[in-house]
């Protein structure tokens, strides 16, 4: 893992000092709220509907057991025994007092923690694949490009009041878990033809209002011009973005209106003037960081457990947590183990203080002592022996941790809404919580198979709806809440955004109108290994829309 | 022809506290309280100004707004389901070990 050196040390501290004088001023009244609101939103400081939020950014969604413990310690301490893992591997605390924000922030700073760019109109935390380091497909590890790209971006003097918010994500897969295609910038790592190291680049991806894939800039980006190209692409937003409508800032709106290809011309001509001069990655510098993110000191391991499988044979509960859960792993006799946040009936994403304690002790034993958090609002084990799965199954399943519904439809992403968020225009969570209760039935779940539920409690997206195979958006219909459903979304390599399928639903007839998309897809697929998504892609909308509104006026055609 | 003013609904001042948070109404003898149900109704336009005018004049609330209620057997309730999960807290089941407010909206 990435370890602070001195300036980032200096950084963090500074940044303490310099917020926890702001706070003082700011309760004393020397600070209007006008004043102070820009100076707690650099900070991760939010207020919500019933209380501050503070938002702590997970660099590329990598934690130390002792920084879990650190968060539980935080939770119990100063909120309400719980957090709350995001759609952009972030951890929001919802019951904050500003007062106590500068003593959290430096029981942060001594973990190699805080909550820098996680708002604004900055360059965010980064986002990489949460299986990073470990997949079996994976061609490099993204996060030593996460890390140059916190370097770079962290209080960019030029890139500081942007337009809007600006996005970036990693992968170092051709499999894309991190939805790169839905970001303001997505970065592939791929080899050429030479085995060179480098990046597809894609800009202009978005959900929100206007959900746009993003284009592809380059096919390769050799390693060393990533900063340089990068700046090239911000320098053109920053210059050219909107900045007259908030709705029409974000650089997906600049592809849009401007077209790809004079994107692509303004870019090249910019980076031209980069190329090859300060800005250029020199390889001791990369490989300084790739070796903060070197392999564990993994064990030479049979590629089949034998303790594993004959305590699958004998323990149901384990067999099918590892069906659903657990990852294939590039070290043979390793696995990936997914801590699903989504057990039946609960908030997504949340997480006790004592279960980040129990995940940071089952890490520090078992896996390297590394946690990841993914956008889809779970924890991973990334470097788990097979050997050990059964006892990482048992001390999970201890923690309530043991869910074993890695991408089946109770797997379910969803934002904050109603129940906490000043924008939201419905609840999510609730919604969430009665499609999980309706598909309780693990063998149901099997039945039904890979099938990503994503709900938005408003138009922002955060929950993701836009990319939902089953997407669900709610809507304020009068002061009531209606939910609106889109099919067929993708957040993967082959990126789609859903389709709406007609008019919205109440509160009252949202789990009933999944439940029928469900069963839909079960009485069309072709067979069993036929997946939601595949189906939809071949059959399309009509015979979801059919069913869903069996007079037609309804539907949207 | 121009259109007809819209009636006046009741209002009552609501905040958040700027230590804590928390949410707020004006009450009746000038103070903040964290229950609507004893929150200072105002009944008229004028009312209403001048209610707003003294909650923002307060530098413990943050951001002082009017928001709609309905007024049931004497106590207001706000009109707006989101004012609603403000005055009450989240509506989801939650797995907060300590004392997190759950309430059916």
């Amino acid at each position: 893992m990435y370890r602070y050196d001195e300036f980032d040390h200096d950084f963090v501290r500074e940044r303490v000092a310099e917020f926890s004088d702001q706070v003082a001023r700011r309760l004393s009244g020397a600070l209007t709220e006008d004043q102070f609101k820009p100076l707690r939103l650099m900070n991760g400081v939010y207020l919500q509907l019933h209380a501050y939020m503070l938002r702590i950014a997970i660099p590329y969604g990598t934690l130390s057991g002792r920084q879990m413990r650190r968060l539980a310690r935080i939770a119990r301490v100063h909120d309400r025994g719980y957090g709350h893992f995001t759609t952009r591997q972030n951890l929001q605390f919802n019951w904050i007092k500003l007062e106590e924000m500068p003593a959290i922030l430096a029981e942060l700073a001594e973990v190699e923690m805080h909550a820098i760019q996680t708002s604004g109109n900055c360059i965010r935390n980064v986002t990489a694949d949460h299986f990073a380091g470990a997949a079996a497909d994976e061609i490099a590890d993204p996060r030593p490009y996460g890390e140059i790209l916190r370097q770079w971006s962290s209080l960019h003097p030029e890139f500081t009041f942007l337009p809007r918010k600006f996005k970036i994500a990693v992968t170092g897969a051709a499999k894309d878990r991190a939805a790169i295609q839905v970001h303001d910038i997505g970065l592939e790592v791929v080899r050429n033809a030479e085995g060179a190291l480098g990046f597809v680049v894609w800009v202009g991806g978005g959900q929100g209002r206007t959900p746009l894939i993003a284009k592809k800039l380059r096919d390769f980006l050799p390693e060393e011009d990533l900063l340089a190209y990068c700046e090239a692409i911000l320098r053109v937003y920053n210059q050219d973005g909107r900045r007259d409508n908030k709705y029409k800032a974000r650089i997906k709106i600049l592809v849009q209106e401007m077209g790809e290809a004079q994107v692509k011309e303004a870019v090249e001509a910019e980076f031209a003037l980069l190329r090859g001069k300060a800005l250029t990655l020199p390889q001791v510098e990369v490989d300084r960081i790739a070796a903060y993110f070197a392999p564990p000191a993994f064990a030479t391991q049979p590629a089949v457990s034998d303790a594993l499988e004959s305590a699958s044979r004998a323990d149901p509960a384990l067999r099918r947590f590892v069906q659903t859960n657990v990852s294939p792993h590039k070290q043979p006799g390793y696995g990936i183990v997914t801590v699903s946040l989504k057990p039946i009936g609960l908030p997504p994403g949340d997480a006790t203080a004592d279960q980040m304690e129990a995940v940071a002790a089952i890490a520090e034993r078992y896996s390297f002592d590394e946690i990841r958090v993914s956008h889809e609002q779970n924890l991973v084990l990334p470097h788990v022996r097979l050997d050990d799965l059964p006892a990482v199954h048992a001390a999970l399943e201890a923690a309530g941790l043991a869910t074993p519904n890695a991408g089946l439809v109770t797997d379910i992403i969803a934002c904050p809404g109603l129940d906490f968020c000043a924008l939201a225009n419905a609840r999510s969570i609730p919604v969430a919580q009665r499609i999980s209760e309706r598909f309780a039935d693990l063998d149901r779940q099997h039945e039904i198979g890979a099938l990503k539920v994503k709900i938005s409690g408003c138009i922002n997206a955060c929950g993701h709806h836009h990319v939902g195979h089953i997407g669900i958006l709610g809507v304020d219909r009068r002061g009531e809440e209606y939910y609106q459903i889109t099919l067929g979304g993708s957040g993967d390599e082959a990126c789609a955004i859903g389709e709406i399928a007609g008019r919205s639903f109440s509160s009252a007839e949202i789990v009933d109108a999944v439940e029928t998309v469900v069963t839909t897809y079960l009485a069309t697929r072709r067979d069993p290994q036929e997946s939601f998504l595949e189906a939809y892609r071949r059959i399309g909308a009509a015979p979801f829309r059919h069913a869903l509104y069996p007079t037609d006026a309804e539907a949207a055609e | 022809m121009a259109k007809a003013p819209k009636p006046f609904k009741p209002v009552v001042a609501t905040a958040n506290h700027l230590r804590s948070g928390a949410v707020l109404f004006r009450d009746a003898d000038g103070d903040w309280t964290s229950q609507v149900a004893a929150a200072r109704i105002a009944m008229t336009p004028e009312a209403a100004e001048a209610l707003l005018a003294q909650a923002k004049a307060d530098p413990v609330a943050v951001d002082p707004v009017l928001i709609e209620v309905i007024v049931v057997d004497g106590a207001p309730q706000p009109a707006s389901l989101r004012e609603r999960i403000r005055a009450s807290g989240p509506t989801a089941e939650t797995i907060a070990p300590t004392e997190a407010p759950h309430v059916s909206i």
